[in-house]
């Protein structure tokens, strides 16, 4: 048998190559227990360092950088070794992430029709918000805790008289408010910017024309608000937005890469949703 | 032709010396500019009104900010800045409040080097050492030798700096949002921190002085001047003068001499502001300089840059500086050191955040809020090197203006009415004059009337005209998405006998919990000399706060790192008020 075996040309190039085989196999599982810390990496390390720390490590942080290097390879290859990258939603997620980065690829630069049409195609990203013209009576919070109070006693005599003025509320502390007391075409950022994002923005926002709303509540303090006119939002033009038309086209274009990129890789599979 | 163009290139890579340039004049040609902006569209409010922005931000055109691996393009710190979405990193990111202004100050030297190194038509990409660059082959001290070598040659300035202009340009939205054409002239002789931040009114700019040019101050001050003489009206902010080893606020030229009125006159000219607080480090004072101010401990970075060895404190915080040219002018005449303050970040991710929220460490900054491996390296507090732990999370310029316009913003840093914050919107105003009464900063049109009667931050008082001592209207109002406000405070420096010095007063202390919404009192110098020199701030300071390190930890349950503090008092600082007994 073994004589046979001797003479065989194939059961030689078999035995010799499943030697061959075995040994690369060998090699390769005691390559895959060896770490080569080449100068590249130092270097890399250092740079990393220097990147997160804006100073170059010394002889013995560099060292530290090596031994810290060397542990987290160890604990990477042993837990592929076991399989821990197959189920795991973070490593999933970042795979995922990094080759949708690679799909979108480059736009190239648009012609400003196309980038008029983006705009005439996308009035929704562009709308100016709504606008409110109103004044206000501030009562400041600091006066042991009357200003609600105070708001209120104001607005029952707006209410009662048939101005608007300061004549209803002369004992405000308007002059002391970090802000206008009127503001004559203001939209939600504007007065985010001065009430901070309160309950009187709210307010405000929604009030009709000519009412007065109950004492409305800032940052600051209480106030008597008169809503006096409302303009609504519209598309501001092209020529006011051009830039950011640009900005919003290339996003875009880079989305539709990266969506028909996916679409033709999932032509490749077959899927089946089980019952 | 072939003058110009040697001129412009020494401009930027310092073959020959400024003056030989600028004698030929109108030889240098400015870049044009496409665009003119108008500020017809801004409302204007002649009480003013407060804007709050960022005058110091890098981004992908900084060298410094490659090669940290920073991509972020002008065009996207703009959008970032005004409120819009962005991609960094993978993740969609958006500021909660946008900013009202804000000028991208890229360095001067190698501007636009990393684009060139990525561009595969661009020579530089070819060369070895351009390849090696990006391959981040080569060594951080290498790296410094290179940002200082010749290398820039090959860039083509011209079109890196318009490209600067007509984005700034094209961004521009005055009553919304403000541009300002600017760069960084980054000087530092022996680790000493000399930068300023050159930023320009209009819309166009000739092509920026670099510190290869020259790292001399006077030398910039000179193309500034001459920029100036040809209609291009322009400024400089130093910055990190906690950083400068005592050289930024010295009592000495930058060759040795002592400080004379010509010089004294030229500095305050050209720089009639300073950066007390940004991500590395506050540099209003220390408690070694003021052992008298139980809140000088904050935010402090007391090293030189990159080698972190402790630099010398005299000449390096603003306070100090302030004292030295009341005793410099009253040697010489005029005052070096008369300047306002503002606050801005020096972040070099090119996405701008100051809440303690986004802060994560610095460089990293918004990738160590998304990435929790980059939070643990940022919040280690054991590294004896450099503690990312320790950068702070930036601050703001804030600046009373009557309208988001360039012309108007400008001319108020001009004058001095700015403001600095730590971070938060804390509105502070000051006005000193002689004749306030109690009531007067509560009662209908006080403001008109205190800018009638007297001088807002930034300037000085008027001429004293009785014997009476001078006064100041203190006005605070907090930030109404941050905590209440704890204490308003004057600070006081001042010339006694050739020597400066100086006392923290306690204006008003909040008695209520979670502190107050608005401060408004009237403040008088109990202890005023009509023949001493003086020099007045208000410092305004919130309750307490978790810091950004506590923040970020908490949210990611990490270890609350244990070198710097849990909680942190966020402040506001005015421009100073001066009294001259000459006046």
């Amino acid at each position: 048998m073994l004589a046979r075996l001797a003479k065989d040309p194939t059961a030689h190039f078999l035995i010799v190559g499943g030697l061959l085989a075995a040994g690369v196999s060998a090699w390769e599982e005691r390559r895959d227990y060896r770490i080569v810390v080449s100068p590249a990496d130092v270097e890399r390390l250092s740079g990393s360092y220097v990147q997160q720390f804006g100073t170059a490590p010394s002889d013995e942080r560099r060292q530290w950088l090596i031994d810290d290097y060397v542990s987290r390879e160890v604990l990477y290859r042993e837990a592929l070794r076991r399989g821990l990258d197959s189920d795991d939603e973070v490593v999933r997620r970042r795979m995922v992430q990094k080759l949708e980065f690679l799909l979108e690829g480059t736009a190239s630069e648009p012609d400003p029709q196309t980038l008029r049409a983006f705009h005439r195609a996308n009035p929704g990203r562009y709308r100016d918000d709504p606008r409110v013209r109103f004044h206000h009576f501030f009562f400041a919070d600091d006066a042991g805790g009357k200003a609600r109070g105070r708001a209120a006693a104001c607005i029952a005599r707006l209410r009662a008289a048939s101005y608007r003025d300061a004549r209803a509320c002369p004992l405000s502390d308007t002059p002391g408010f970090p802000g206008p007391a009127r503001f004559e075409r203001v939209d939600r950022a504007g007065l985010v910017r001065v009430f901070g994002d309160t309950p009187l923005v709210a307010a405000v926002e929604k009030a009709d024309v000519g009412t007065l709303p109950e004492p409305l509540q800032s940052a600051y303090g209480w106030h008597a608000v008169v809503i006096e006119h409302r303009e609504p939002g519209g598309t501001r033009p092209f020529e006011a937005v051009s830039e950011q038309v640009r900005g919003d086209y290339l996003a875009n274009a880079m989305r539709e890469n990266r969506d028909a990129a996916v679409t033709e890789l999932r032509d490749r599979y077959d899927v089946i949703v089980a019952d | 032709m072939m003058t110009s163009t040697v001129c412009r290139l020494a401009l930027t890579v310092a073959l020959v010396s400024l003056a030989g340039c600028a004698s030929e004049g109108e030889e240098i040609a400015p870049v044009a500019s496409p665009l003119k902006t108008t500020a017809a569209a801004a409302a204007e409010n002649p009480d003013r009104e407060a804007w709050f922005g960022e005058l110091h931000i890098h981004t992908t055109q900084s060298f410094d900010a490659f090669i940290m691996g920073v991509r972020t393009t002008p065009e996207e710190a703009y959008r970032f800045a005004r409120g819009e979405t962005v991609e960094f990193m993978g993740q969609e990111v958006t500021r909660k409040r946008p900013l009202d202004f804000m000028a991208i100050t890229d360095h001067a030297e190698q501007m636009g080097l990393g684009d060139a190194l990525i561009d595969p038509d661009h020579p530089l990409s070819q060369t070895q050492v351009g390849k090696d660059i990006v391959a981040g082959k080569i060594p951080s001290t290498e790296l410094g030798k290179i940002s200082r070598s010749n290398i820039g040659d090959q860039l083509d300035s011209a079109s890196v700096w318009q490209r600067v202009v007509t984005t700034a340009n094209r961004f521009n939205d005055p009553g919304r949002f403000t541009t300002f054409i600017a760069y960084e002239w980054s000087s530092m002789p022996n680790y000493a921190n000399l930068h300023r931040n050159v930023i320009y009114r209009g819309d166009d700019a000739p092509p920026p002085f670099s510190a290869l040019d020259s790292d001399r101050p006077e030398d910039l001050w000179h193309f500034m001047e001459s920029n100036r003489a040809r209609g291009y009206e322009n400024l400089a902010i130093p910055h990190n003068a906690n950083s400068s080893n005592g050289l930024m606020y010295d009592w000495v030229q930058s060759d040795g001499r002592p400080i004379d009125e010509a010089y004294a006159q030229r500095r305050a000219l050209n720089e009639p502001l300073s950066e007390i607080a940004q991500t590395k480090g506050t540099s209003e004072t220390t408690p070694e300089l003021s052992p008298g101010d139980r809140f000088a401990e904050f935010e402090l970075m007391r090293e030189l840059m990159l080698s972190w060895v402790p630099g010398k404190q005299g000449g390096s915080y603003v306070r100090d500086a302030l004292g030295r040219g009341l005793v410099i002018a009253d040697k010489v005449k005029a005052n070096p050191y008369k300047f306002g303050f503002i606050g801005s970040t020096d972040t070099h991710s090119g996405l701008n955040t100051v809440r303690e929220d986004e802060w994560g460490g610095h460089v990293s900054t918004l990738a160590a809020v998304v990435e929790r491996d980059l939070a643990a390296r940022s919040l280690m507090d054991d590294d004896p090197f450099f503690e990312t732990v320790r950068t702070s999370a930036g601050a703001l310029a804030g600046v009373w203006a009557e309208s988001n316009t360039r012309e108007s913003l400008f001319d108020a840093m001009r004058r001095r009415e700015t403001f600095a914050t730590s971070g938060t919107r804390i509105k502070v105003r000051l006005f000193g004059g002689w004749d306030f009464a109690q009531g007067d900063i509560n009662s209908e049109g006080w403001v008109r009337n205190a800018y009638r009667t007297g001088v807002p931050m930034g300037g000085d008082l008027p001429v004293r005209n009785k014997q009476s001592a001078p006064r100041f209207l203190v006005w605070a109002a907090r930030d109404p998405d941050s905590v209440g406000l704890e204490r308003a405070q004057i600070v006081k420096v001042w010339l006694d006998a050739g020597q400066h010095r100086e006392k923290v007063f306690d204006v008003r202390v909040s008695d209520r919990k979670g502190g107050d919404a608005l401060i408004r009192e009237v403040w008088t110098d109990p202890a005023f000399d009509p023949d001493q020199a003086a020099v007045y701030y208000l410092r305004v300071l919130e309750t307490e706060s978790p810091r950004w390190s506590t923040l970020l930890a908490r949210r990611l349950n990490l270890p609350i790192p244990k070198s710097v503090p849990e909680r942190i008092q966020e402040r506001a600082w005015s421009s100073p008020i001066w009294y001259s007994p000459t006046t």
